[in-house]
């Protein structure tokens, strides 16, 4: 298996992964970037902590079974397969 | 409205969703790079993930604002809107989806032209693109410049500058594929920071029960036989045969279950769909908006609502998400239509009537110009919708009350009727197309106002039904034509599979919860 045919085997959900948990540490801190009323501060914990654990979960998911899927390979180009 | 002010990580949010788009754009133009790929990934999409893109594609800045906007200026009775969605969701998805999927049509107007004649397949692309979706475009550009505007702080000219120009740059790099791909954790970020606003809302409030009480009137009874659409039948008629219209004719819609991978995978694209519009968007949407009738009383613009709420529940953190979902929901949608009518101005219009015979990279690249083009146009409606005081949902069912329920009585009769013929098909679209500007002509100048405050569900219902009769009539007196082959084997229905059944069930008994719902805590 090539260099390119692996990348063209994993599943969407790892990008789409990535970008989950980049939003959900950005929500994490953003208590550290600017005052937030106390009352307030736990949807902050709440959503981030939500968002970060549904992009870990996604990113895993993907690299579990990216490769043994071949029917999320959909949005792969032929010369990839 | 008074703005925010971003801090960095939620300029980082919203660099990071421009980021994801931008890898999946580059990533996509190889599956791009064929007008099939382009204009329909290949038809290798799974149904489910048809499914979310359907929703994310109809869901954007139009229905989280402008939806909350009508219920809060219309009241509970919209509600009814969400239940007759999934009914036309349901009868579409069995009826009329795994038929188009079977024919590969391009388009809808495509099964259009082979099931009636190419005269219909014009009518359809012609007033689609050049109608339809130049305003709907305009109305996606003017909402996400509103979100920009109002919640950050943006000029909302530059905004709608920069996100026309953000999203055609996206879809045709990346074409179909991309836009699906997007869809998805769009929809996710989309429904995100709604559903815990709604939930604070209500803990706030006390519960449906509570924001019921609150409600005026006039606004707050689910059943009341004097809706502000005039008689309840007539409301009730009308949104049904108006989601039966859309369903079945809206062609970024119907672009979803035609890119799936199997019939069985088209009608899970619709019925899949179904969830998200009978249970969450009433309660996501429709509920918060009913309790801003409380909460804020005056507003100037009922668009400011769903805005009001979120200045008041969300945090900063939060808030960022909360831009970022309603980006996602302007790009899923943009996106979406300037994809569908590349798709559609290049297969039905460009490739047949004007320039024929040409290589697949000759028509890519045409319609790669004709999508640029179209959506610079599509800021002068932008800008024209920007003017409308009564909110742009409103704005947007209106223009659909017009010219879709031709389209839609002749496709669903079209689907259902082996009978209607061509000569049926063109007579029932000549009369109902000029019915329905008679009937715009007769609300604009005032004659409709005895029907009720609006007229547009009147309007639907009349011009449904009139072009579902002539078309039928009209055709009777010729005989029905010997069908080809393709007809032959597209007429060969097959049964529902056991996961289709079970997903039915499942969406019928959420049906059922959600009307229990309405009547018992709003009567």
């Amino acid at each position: 298996m090539t260099e390119k045919s692996r990348s063209g085997s994993r599943r969407m959900t790892i990008p789409n992964g990535i970008m989950l948990l980049a939003m959900g540490v950005l929500v994490l801190i953003t208590p550290w970037a600017t005052a937030i009323p106390p009352h307030q501060l736990a949807l902050d914990y709440i959503a981030g902590g939500i968002m970060a654990v549904g992009g870990l979960a996604s990113i895993v998911f993907g690299f579990v079974t990216g490769r043994s899927d071949k029917k999320s390979e959909w949005y792969s180009s032929p010369n990839e397969k | 409205m008074e703005g925010f002010s971003p801090v960095w990580t939620e300029w980082l949010m919203l660099a990071t969703l421009v980021a994801g788009m931008i890898y999946w754009g580059v990533r996509m133009r190889r599956v791009a790079s064929t007008l099939e790929g382009s204009f329909l990934a290949n038809r290798r999409v799974p149904g489910i993930i048809a499914s979310f893109s359907t929703v994310a594609t109809n869901l954007n800045v139009n229905d989280f604002i402008g939806g909350a906007g009508f219920a809060y200026g219309m009241g509970v009775v919209v509600a009814h809107g969400g239940l007759y969605s999934g009914l036309a969701l349901l009868i579409t998805s069995l009826f009329l989806m795994p038929r188009l999927r079977r024919m590969n049509a391009m388009t809808l107007g495509d099964w259009l032209g082979r099931r009636y004649t190419p005269a219909v397949a014009v009518a359809y692309s012609v007033i689609w693109s050049v109608i339809w979706m130049l305003f709907n475009l305009g109305l996606y550009l003017y909402g996400g410049a509103l979100v920009l505007h109002s919640l950050c702080g943006w000029n909302l000219y530059l905004s709608i500058i920069v996100l026309s120009l953000t999203s055609v740059v996206f879809t045709l790099m990346g074409g179909f594929g991309a836009v699906v791909i997007a869809d998805v954790v769009q929809l996710a970020m989309m429904f995100f920071p709604f559903v815990i606003l709604a939930v604070s809302v209500w803990t706030d409030i006390g519960g449906p029960a509570k924001i019921a009480a609150m409600l005026p009137p006039d606004k707050g009874q689910f059943w009341t036989f004097h809706t502000p659409f005039g008689a309840l039948p007539v409301m009730l008629g009308g949104i049904f045969l108006m989601s039966m219209s859309y369903w079945s004719c809206e062609a970024q819609v119907v672009q979803r279950p035609l890119a799936t991978r199997s019939e069985e995978d088209a009608t899970i694209s619709y019925l899949g769909a179904t969830f998200w519009f009978v249970v969450l968007v009433p309660l996501v949407i429709t509920l918060p908006a009913l309790a801003a009738v409380h909460m804020f009383p005056k507003l100037e613009n009922p668009d400011f609502a769903m805005i009001s709420l979120v200045h008041k529940y969300i945090p900063h953190g939060l808030l960022g998400i909360t831009v970022v979902g309603l980006m996602s929901g302007f790009f899923s949608s943009a996106n979406a239509q300037i994809n569908s009518f590349c798709t559609m101005f290049t297969s039905a219009v460009y490739k047949p009537l004007l320039v024929r015979n040409r290589t697949d990279d000759h028509y890519l690249r045409a319609s790669k110009t004709a999508g640029v083009i179209f959506t610079l146009a599509a800021i002068g409606t932008a800008l024209l919708t920007s003017t409308n005081e009564k909110g742009m949902f409103l704005f947007a069912i209106s223009i659909l009350a017009t010219i879709m329920p031709p389209f839609g009585a002749i496709t669903m009769l079209g689907a259902l009727s082996r009978r209607v013929n061509r000569q049926g098909a063109l007579l029932g679209l000549s009369v109902g197309g000029i019915l329905a500007v008679v009937l715009i002509v007769l609300d604009l100048t005032g004659h409709l106002k005895n029907i009720g405050e609006n007229s547009l569900y009147f309007r639907t219902l009349t011009t449904f039904v009139v072009t579902w009769v002539v078309t039928y009539v009209g055709s009777l007196p010729y005989a029905v034509p010997e069908p080809s082959p393709e007809r032959i084997a597209e007429g060969r229905m097959t049964r529902p599979t056991s996961r289709v059944i079970r997903m039915m069930i499942l969406m019928i008994a959420a049906s059922i919860g959600m009307l229990l719902f309405w009547t018992v805590y709003f009567k």
